[in-house]
């Protein structure tokens, strides 16, 4: 029965192993203040509550997209995302930005998006 | 209260619609019940009994189909559904979608799928008839509760496609009787819907997982008769069935991403696109588990195990997806509707039927399902917070199945020998399994949140998360389906093949080693591609050589090579991608990082741009319905190659733009072209400080400090206005996009005479002449010039090349052919 042991053993381990680094690799939502102390890759959740401060220029530079993001505890952070605008962007209401806080700014790897589901909004208006 | 009469309003439809829901659900009890007492008493008048049922159930089912495909296409915006999913301006090619976008819909063709397929269990399955379609039949009555949308109490069971907005929605507009007049069009299919690939994908990937209760209900109706390791002989041409199905519903849905989503990519590792590849690697494990199980009787437990954890996946998929659980997850959004509750009821309750299956006695069986009520009564009446019994619950009744399984079969005890085929297909089925659990693991973070109170976000590099896992799962599955068919299933020592499978190794080191060297591959990638050559040379070999290409026995080999060349695309396309559209204007900022030049490029109208090997021209856009196409040339630096793509994008409300991407495709690789954003076309001003003046031949104007030329004037035709005289103008100006023409008209006919201008809009210069005639016979030039702020035309776009991505799509056609061919020998084993 050695053979069937070693097998087990070495499943086990590899399984251990995934949730290990399933728990190592993932990642937190934290807050602008806990992105600032830990300095490193994070999700923070927040809400678009000034849509002016949207800004794309493309003839600028089609690679530089910013806009003010308040996250949960209130605190307002300029996101700066190299890459072109997201579609749907001003659509959504909730932002996800995954990225780490470089000064008073907070650099965006990426941006998930949550829309409204837009027939409420239609009847709302109607 | 008064009853409102509604004007307008088709109920009819609605009302068969919802009819044939009710007889769709009763007519699947019907069946269930029938044919269980056909299984328990061996009554055969029992069994006709189900047939009916079931036969009436499948066309009922097709009934609810055609409904709601009628409400959809007379667009009867009464209905909820179809106002939420549809418009009247959904082209019909694209009707058929409505019913993948929303739940219910998603449900109906699930039910639609289980019925053709039960269907044909009903002449194919023989002696398992009434134990099997007991099964499915239960399954059925399962799905059709989640269409019925009936109020009982508090809770609503399902909801019904067939509702009205009035029931919907509680707004002050459904008190008028004429609310129909307010209501003119329906709020439409989402865009990313609207493309030929998901007219196909979902029905495809759908019918994957619904193949996937066959087997489940093999392995139920084996523990009900006793017949513990005979199912597995008639279930297998269904694994194999669902194997190749779903691994095509899950290609097609790569390729839907890869031509017409804006990533640029064909796989993420979304959860959406995992909770379909996990079903699939543990049914793949399984086909191979039972397999073994048939040539040497080993590992019956197991065959039980995965076929019905397989099935359980698929729901647990379904859970994940439709429950709006994976929220910030994923990219792919759909909305609940309050049915995930019941969702998972019903995984309890599915599960519940081996585990009945197994107790014979009766006593047993009414405590198991005495318990299981007791866990939902408890939830019912306290649905705060009983998470731990009910994950105990699950456990514990899972556990107490294994028990009873372990017990139960008739289980080999003898171990298996290394030189045998079996030792090396159940390592092999192991990896697979391993690679399912790291992905549902990773997958299931915002579940475990849910379960036990975390805060996860999923990892940072999600990609790299999955690839350095997959990478050594794929390694081993590679070179084991290479060396394991070079065993024999009885085999004790070591085989004659030892020099063969030495050349075959030295032959992959040779070639991937090259291909290493080549393309530059980290050593992983490197070690990958030879195991995966390996694995196309063993199984080439073994196929050309050994089974001297009996077609009938080739299935497994082929489907390996497939396999293993679509791992070979996947390496390739996916390390030495590369993107053209780099932009590095930005690296002069001051905060910019000098290493990320940016991914997408600013190209201005008839300007070429240079992109990796191609001179880049957009060459402008025209309007096809909502769809706006947008011209963009190719020419290859080396003068050779030359080609236009049109990649198109609708605007939607706020000028949000929903592109699609466009691909040149070659046999050796692709060029991925996606537009990611346009200026924003505002209505643009008058026309205002017209000059007119006379001009000659070669005169030079100044308008907006360019340089306006007068070039020449020349007779001309035209083919939508006939005159005695048509004159044509060339203008040219020099802008700083360079030289620009204008071609203003001039027509005489008869006593009247009049122009037709021509605009040039980036430089916001409009142009109209007039030839009048002196004294003397000559002709006046009589130019007319006008201005406007320039309405920039641009857009911005990225490019990427994908070498070698053609393989991954030849890989997958060749593998879904292996599973045909296995499919069909396995057919004929019955």
């Amino acid at each position: 029965m050695n053979k069937t042991y070693l097998i087990l053993l070495v499943v086990i381990a590899l399984g251990m192993g995934a949730i290990l680094s399933m728990y190592g690799d993932s990642s937190s939502y934290v807050s602008f203040a806990e992105a600032q102390k830990l300095q490193k890759e994070v999700h923070v959740v927040g809400q678009l509550v000034q849509p002016d401060s949207i800004l794309y220029e493309p003839l600028e530079n089609p690679n530089y997209f910013t806009f003010l993001l308040e996250d949960e505890e209130g605190k307002t952070k300029k996101i700066i995302y190299r890459n072109a605008k997201p579609n749907d962007f001003d659509k959504s209401e909730k932002v996800v930005v995954v990225g780490k806080m470089n000064g008073a700014n907070f650099e965006a790897s990426n941006i998930l998006l949550k829309c409204p589901s837009k027939y409420e909004a239609e009847i709302a208006q109607q | 209260m008064k009853e409102i009469l509604y004007e307008n309003e088709h109920l009819l439809p609605g009302n068969i619609g919802k009819f044939m829901v009710v007889l769709a659900f009763v007519s699947a009890i019907g069946s269930a019940v029938s044919y269980f007492f056909g299984e328990k008493n061996k009554d055969h008048s029992w069994a006709k009994l189900g047939r009916l049922f079931f036969v009436l159930h499948s066309a009922a089912v097709v009934g609810i189909f055609i409904s709601l495909y009628y409400i959809i296409q007379n667009h009867l915006f009464e209905y909820h559904y179809a106002w939420q999913h549809s418009n009247k301006a959904l082209p019909t090619r694209y009707m058929i979608s409505c019913f993948w976008e929303g739940q219910e819909g998603s449900f109906l063709l699930w039910m639609f799928w289980h019925s053709i397929l039960g269907i044909i269990l009903l002449f194919r399955s023989k002696a398992w008839e009434s134990s099997v379609m007991a099964v499915v039949s239960f399954a059925q009555i399962i799905l059709g509760s989640m269409l019925l949308g009936l109020p009982i109490g508090e809770v609503t069971i399902g909801s019904s496609p067939f509702n009205l907005m009035r029931d919907v929605l509680d707004a002050p507009i459904f008190q008028k009787e004429n609310y129909m007049t307010f209501i003119q069009d329906g709020s439409g299919l989402n865009p990313l819907l609207q493309n030929y690939w998901m007219v196909i994908h979902p029905p495809t990937l759908f019918l994957g997982f619904a193949s996937s209760v066959v087997p489940f209900a093999f392995s139920v109706a084996g523990l009900w008769r006793g017949k513990f390791t005979q199912w597995i002989r008639a279930a297998m041409p269904w694994t194999l069935f669902c194997i190749g199905i779903l691994g095509l519903g899950i290609v097609m849905g790569a390729f839907w991403a890869y031509e017409s989503l804006s990533f640029g990519g064909y796989w993420a590792w979304d959860p959406v696109e995992n909770a379909s590849l996990v079903p699939w690697l543990v049914v793949l494990a399984a086909n191979h588990v039972m397999l073994i199980q048939r040539a040497n009787r080993n590992h019956l437990l197991l065959s039980f195990i995965l076929v019905i954890a397989s099935f359980l996946l698929v729901l647990y998929a379904t859970f994940l997806t439709r429950s709006g659980i994976l929220g910030d997850t994923s990219v792919h959004s759909f909305t609940d509707l309050g049915l995930s509750g019941q969702l998972l009821v019903f995984v309890f309750f599915l599960n519940l039927l081996p585990i009945l299956a197994i107790s014979k006695k009766r006593i047993e069986s009414f405590l198991i399902v005495f318990f299981f009520f007791v866990v939902c009564l408890l939830n019912f009446f306290f649905p705060q917070d009983l998470r731990w019994l009910n994950i105990s619950a699950f456990i514990l009744l899972n556990a107490f199945f294994g028990w009873r399984l372990y017990h139960h079969l008739p289980l080999s005890r003898q171990e298996e020998n290394i030189y045998a085929r079996g030792f090396w297909m159940f390592i092999g089925s192991l990896i697979l399994l391993l690679s399912a659990f790291q992905i549902l693991l990773t997958t299931s973070i915002p579940v475990f949140n849910k379960l036990f109170a975390l805060d996860l976000a999923p990892p940072i590099d999600v990609i790299e998360h999955y690839n350095q896992w997959q990478l050594w799962f794929a390694l081993g599955v590679t070179t084991l389906t290479s060396i394991g068919q070079f065993f024999s299933f009885k085999q004790k020592k070591k085989g004659k093949y030892q020099k063969t499978l030495l050349i075959l190794l030295i032959l992959a080191l040779f070639l991937g080693g090259f291909l290493w060297w080549q393309m530059g591959f980290s050593w992983k990638y490197g070690l990958l591609i030879i195991s995966s050559l390996y694995a196309i040379f063993g199984n080439l070999f073994y196929l050309l050589d050994i089974q001297k290409i009996r077609w009938k026995l080739m299935g497994g080999s082929v489907a390996h090579i497939g396999f293993a060349l679509m791992i070979v695309g996947v390496i390739i396309s996916g390390t030495q991608k590369e993107v053209i559209s780099q932009d590095k204007s930005g690296i002069l900022e001051k905060e910019f990082d000098l290493n990320m030049a940016g991914e997408n490029l600013l190209l201005w109208k008839n300007s070429p741009t240079s992109l990796g090997p191609y001179l880049v021209t957009y060459r402008g856009d025209t309007s096809i319905g909502p769809d706006i196409y947008f011209q963009i040339d190719y020419e290859h630096k080396n003068g050779k190659e030359k080609f236009s793509l049109f990649p198109n994008a609708q605007i939607g409300e706020e000028n949000n733009l929903m592109a699609n991407p466009a691909t040149k495709h070659y046999i050796s690789h692709d060029v991925f072209t996606h537009i990611t954003s346009i200026p924003i076309k505002d209505e643009p001003d008058e026309w205002k400080n017209e000059i007119t003046q006379i001009v000659g031949i070669g005169d030079t104007l100044d308008r907006k400090g360019l340089k306006v030329i007068v070039e020449s004037i020349e007779e001309a035709q035209d083919l939508e206005i006939k005159a005695d005289l048509i004159a044509r103008a060339t203008i040219k100006v020099l802008s700083v996009n360079g030289a620009k023409y204008a071609y203003p008209k001039f027509f005489i006919n008869g006593n009247q005479s009049f122009t037709v201008y021509d605009a040039l809009e980036e430089e916001g210069l409009l142009f109209t002449f007039r030839l009048n005639p002196q004294n003397s016979g000559d002709m006046n030039i009589v130019l007319n010039t006008a201005e406007r702020p320039a309405q920039p035309d641009y857009i911005i776009m990225k490019a990427i090349v994908f070498p070698w991505i053609n393989l991954l799509w030849l890989g997958s056609i060749i593998m879904t052919v292996g599973f045909g061919i296995s499919l069909v020998k396995r057919m004929k084993d019955v």
